[in-house]
């Protein structure tokens, strides 16, 4: 990664613990880490910063993933990449989360690694997009 | 409700199978056969001892008499026959009439040429020219009368005027045989007199042959009726003035006239009017001349004949029913009777009619009467058989047999009506008395009224009155410890089947009265459930009496009365029986409809009715085929060949179904041949058309869906918290790895770590308790309760979070609300799951508004709030469709729109952006399938 060209992670996650310790991987791998605890202070850090990815749960109190994923769609042109890290596992789960806007989907538990390989490939396909 | 079919009209075997297709009565199929075998031998019997009986009194003559009378009557009735005499001419002579007169008068005949001459009786005085006469004309017979010397004596032909020496005249025997019952009927063929046959005149006149397989006598002809024999007088014979072809070859009796005032013979043509001699020999010679001697039958044949009455008679029996056995009796005499005159009328044969007619009547008489007798005695057995067999099954043995059943009763009685004290009399058989057969907390001591007879008050009012009788004055002897309320007392009768049982007497609080919805109503049936109690109780008694002593197990002491009350007794128990099972079919949980095996509907029950109606399916216009498709869908070919299989190789056959209507309500559509429980199942199966039909139960399964969805919920829920403590545990071992990580962060991750597996632990922990949890039981709780306490729990339980978003929670609510059917801790749950996605979106410093209004069906909560809202679409999707996806507040809502809906609530929600969202609940009042006042 060009250190010139820090990027910038938003993670959403009620999960303090989780959110912190993924924090610290991003940052321990260049990625500058904006963090939210809900879908509504995520729109108002928006509002205020940019970010070039945004890591989020699906579940989420006061405003959840969806009307997140939502928000962003109408709110954006051209959103960021949303990489969904999220416990809720059920059938038709991933599906319903990438038709929302959702680029990527993980499910919880999933190593350090394959969350920052995830992270870097869309941040690429981002890249190349522009 | 049972679909009207006349079993009335159906016939004896068809009403047989159906008894013993449902099972309800003793299998009469044995005894219809005994008693159909013991009616024809005893019928057998009784018919060979009715003909040997008439045939041997016959024999002795004991129908002589009427059989002549009925005989004469036929004469009388039959039409003329003229042909019987019409050979004859009567020449009738004055008494006195000389012998000389008489020889000119046979001289003159002899002129027109006469076949025969026949003088009928010798003259009065000695005549050569008598003699000479027939000497001189070989057609001229001679009538030589009979004379007894002495009372007693034999008797002897009357001699000739002359001794005709050895050249005797051609004669015959001028008598005629003695009366039978006062008529002639008979005249000689022949007479034997002093060891010599000589023939009768008429005989003689006709030239017979006296023989041996000669009858004496034969039966004169009287067909020609009275006066048809032309006749003249000796003037006219004398002076000659004779048509001659009156005459000319006929046979000419002479003799005398029939002077009035003189006995003369009665015949049967002339039972009142009397006919002369001459004319009798008149008939007797035309019956010889036309061959028209009637006959009578054989014994032999008459034993025959007598027995084919009774074979018809029997065969009557046998074949038709009882009304038309009766109705047939007469018409079938009455052509005896018409084939009896027509023997006689054309072929002079004397049938005996009265034997036969006899015959008929009582045969018919016996068989109708033994029909009678062993329909009525199979009745009454089938009523006995009935009465034990329903005392057997129907009623339970112990509460008849043991007194502390009696007891239980009364404590039941007690704590259900929250009475003060109870007892139960009954009345004494026989008498007008009761005397005690349990009471709680009061006895017989306790009634003041001390002569305990039910003729007078106050049990004779109570038994006026058509509902419980409040006593006003003490009937129970006053509670000493009574706290402050005065005790209302109560009588009650108790009936059964019309009969006075007993009677109920009992106190209650006016306060404990209140709290009894329709309180002379619950009271009345109360009563009839124990008249019924003393009823089984007397029987039962009377059945051991009755086994105790010689009369075998029934007692039929009183009779008829004795045995038609025990039938009325026992159809009353039928109907109470049948109105039970009916009723508890009909309020049951499960839709059943019963066709028969031609798709005709038999039985449906009120639930099925509404719940095909609501989805615009018409039971009685659909086969079983068409509701299979309806319910479960699929093709017709499939369900053709499903209802094949089931009909001929299966007994029960369970589909998924839904209502058309009604798409998130569950189903299972259980398909079943009913079959009497004991047997016939293999000969169903055997042959399939023996079934009854074809029974589909309907059984909603929402419910049981329903928790299946919560269990699936909930392990959700719980793998999705074991991903997230799972989550953290990952990057911080992933962290842990990392050597270049300060020892501050390490202690950090180290420390979330073993939080987090601690977190873990807690939650596999409490989800095995929360799986071990009767979740059935608790989704099933559902009664009668006072919404306002959970909904305060409900409040109080998210008191934090509302204060921590700076909200209010507003509640609008009468002062008296409706009771709501539910389960107390699941309806704060319920209450919390809105509550919880209300205050999650309300919008900060706002205030959330709870309106409750008690309506005319029940109670509606509405639950509303200012805040963000999120798309309607979207909402309507969390709550009430199968997505998995959503927050933990919208699992629980949803779990509580199931919990809602099983109680029979309806809950719709809506929201908008911007707005907010808002809860509509509503309860109806008798949704737990009782009734419960508010």
């Amino acid at each position: 990664m060009n250190p010139t060209e820090r990027k910038t992670v938003l993670i959403v996650d009620d999960d303090a613990d989780c959110r912190r310790l993924l924090a610290i991987h991003l940052k321990l791998a260049g990625f500058d880490v904006l963090e939210a605890p809900n879908g509504l202070d995520a729109i108002s850090m928006l509002n205020e910063k940019k970010a070039s990815l945004i890591v989020t749960e699906w579940q989420l109190p006061i405003i959840d993933g969806l009307r997140f994923l939502n928000w962003l769609q109408n709110e954006f042109e051209t959103p960021p990449p949303v990489l969904v890290l999220s416990a809720a596992a059920g059938a038709g789960a991933e599906k319903n989360m990438l038709e929302s806007g959702a680029d990527a989907v993980l499910f919880k538990p999933v190593a350090a690694a394959e969350i920052l390989s995830a992270v870097e490939k869309l941040l690429n396909d981002a890249n190349e997009t522009k | 409700m049972f679909v009207e079919q006349d079993f009335h009209n159906l016939p004896y075997d068809r009403s047989r199978n159906f008894n013993r297709r449902i099972g309800f009565f003793p299998d009469t199929d044995f005894q219809y056969r005994d008693f159909e075998k013991r009616m024809k031998n005893r019928v057998l019997l009784f018919s060979v001892l009715t003909i040997l009986s008439i045939w041997i009194a016959s024999l002795a003559g004991l129908f002589s008499l009427i059989d002549a009378n009925l005989g004469d009557l036929f004469v009388r009735t039959a039409p003329s026959d003229a042909s019987v005499v019409s050979n004859i001419l009567l020449v009738e002579t004055d008494a006195d009439e000389s012998p000389e007169n008489r020889e000119r008068i046979v001289e003159n005949l002899q002129k027109y040429n006469p076949e025969r001459i026949v003088l009928t009786e010798p003259p009065n005085s000695p005549a050569e020219s008598f003699i000479s006469l027939s000497r001189r004309y070989p057609n001229v017979v001679l009538g030589r009368s009979l004379r007894s010397d002495a009372a007693g004596a034999e008797p002897s032909l009357s001699p000739w005027p002359l001794d005709p020496g050895t050249d005797v005249p051609k004669f015959g025997v001028a008598a005629i045989p003695p009366p039978s019952y006062g008529i002639y009927r008979t005249q000689y063929a022949y007479v034997n007199v002093s060891g010599g046959n000589y023939p009768g005149l008429e005989s003689a006149a006709a030239g017979l042959v006296v023989s041996e397989s000669l009858p004496d006598t034969f039966l004169v002809n009287f067909q020609a009726g009275y006066g048809s024999i032309p006749r003249i007088s000796s003037q006219r014979a004398l002076s000659g003035d004779i048509v001659p072809e009156l005459v000319a070859g006929k046979y000419v009796l002479i003799g005398k006239k029939q002077i009035p005032g003189e006995p003369g013979i009665s015949t049967p043509i002339t039972p009142d009017a009397p006919m002369s001699r001459l004319e009798f020999h008149g008939y007797a010679l035309g019956t010889l001349l036309s061959g028209k001697t009637g006959k009578t039958v054989s014994a032999a044949i008459a034993l025959s004949l007598i027995a084919a009455v009774a074979a018809v008679s029997f065969s009557m029996h046998c074949g038709l029913s009882a009304v038309l056995f009766q109705w047939l009796a007469f018409p079938v005499a009455a052509a005896y009777l018409v084939a009896a005159w027509g023997f006689l009328v054309f072929w002079n044969i004397r049938l005996p009619a009265v034997e036969m007619l006899l015959a008929h009547f009582v045969a018919s008489a016996g068989f109708f009467l033994r029909r009678v007798n062993a329909q009525e005695a199979d009745l009454r057995r089938m009523a006995i058989e009935t009465s034990s067999w329903l005392s057997k099954r129907v009623l339970p043995k112990g509460f008849a047999d043991s007194s502390e059943q009696w007891t239980l009763a009364a404590s039941m009685v007690n704590q259900t009506l929250d009475l003060t004290r109870t007892i139960f009399l009954e009345s004494i058989e026989g008498e007008k008395r009761v005397k005690e057969v349990a009471g709680l907390h009061c006895s017989l001591s306790d009634i003041a009224e001390r002569r305990r007879d039910f003729t007078r008050t106050p049990y004779k009012t109570a038994l006026e009155e058509s509902e419980p009788l409040k006593l006003e004055s003490d009937f129970l002897k006053p509670i000493p410890d009574d706290s402050g309320e005065r005790e209302l007392q109560y009588l009650v009768p108790l009936r059964f089947a019309g009969m006075v049982m007993g009677f109920w007497a009992f106190g209650i609080y006016p306060s404990g009265k209140k709290n009894i919805p329709r309180f002379e109503t619950t009271i009345a049936i109360f009563a009839e459930q124990l008249g019924e109690l003393l009823h089984r109780r007397m029987r039962k008694r009377r059945e051991s009496i009755s086994r105790s002593g010689r009369e075998g197990f029934f007692s039929f002491q009183e009779g008829k009365r004795g045995y038609l009350r025990d039938l009325k007794q026992s159809a009353d128990l039928i109907e109470r029986r049948l109105s039970l099972l009916e009723s508890a079919i009909e309020s049951g949980e499960t839709a059943i409809v019963l066709f028969d095996l031609f798709g005709r509907v038999l039985f449906i029950n009120r639930r099925m009715i509404d719940l095909l109606k609501g989805s615009d399916l018409a039971p009685f216009q659909m086969t079983p085929m068409d509701l299979t498709m309806a319910l479960a869908g699929g093709s017709a070919d499939k369900f053709r060949e499903l209802l094949r299989f089931f009909i001929f190789e299966s007994d029960t056959f369970t589909l998924s179904a839904k209502l058309p209507s009604e798409t998130d309500r569950r189903f299972l559509l259980h398909m079943r041949r009913p079959i009497p429980a004991g047997g016939l199942a293999e000969e169903v199966r055997t042959s399939p058309f023996k079934s009854s039909g074809i029974l589909f139960e309907l059984v909603e399964v929402t419910d049981i869906a329903k928790a299946g969805e919560y269990k699936d919920a909930f392990l959700s829920s719980v793998t999705t918290g074991l991903r997230r403590d799972l989550e953290p545990i990952v990057l911080a071992a992933d962290l842990l790895a990392e050597e270049k990580l300060p020892s501050r962060l390490k202690a950090s991750c180290s420390e979330i770590l073993k939080r987090r597996v601690a977190d873990m632990i807690s939650l596999v922990q409490n989800a095995g308790n929360e799986l071990a949890k009767e979740n059935f039981h608790t989704l099933d709780e559902r009664y009668p309760l006072d919404p306002t306490e959970p909904l305060k729990k409900a409040v109080e339980a998210l008191a934090p979070e509302v204060a921590g978003r700076r909200l209010e929670i507003e509640i609008e609510a009468p002062e008296s609300k409706s009771l709501v059917c539910a389960g107390p801790n699941a309806l704060v749950d319920v209450f919390k799951a809105i509550l919880s996605v209300l205050v999650g979106d309300a919008a900060t410093d706002t205030k959330i508004k709870i309106d409750v209004i008690n309506t005319d069906d029940g109670i509606i909560f509405t639950f509303a709030n200012k805040g963000f809202g999120i798309p309607n679409a979207a909402f309507q999707r969390y709550l009430f469709e199968r997505d998995e996806v959503g927050t933990p507040e919208f699992r629980r809502l949803r779990r509580a729109v199931v919990q809602a809906r099983q109680w029979g609530a309806d809950i719709r929600a809506s929201s908008e952006v911007g707005e907010g969202m808002r809860f509509t609940l509503h309860f109806e009042t008798g949704t737990c399938n009782w009734n419960w006042e508010r």
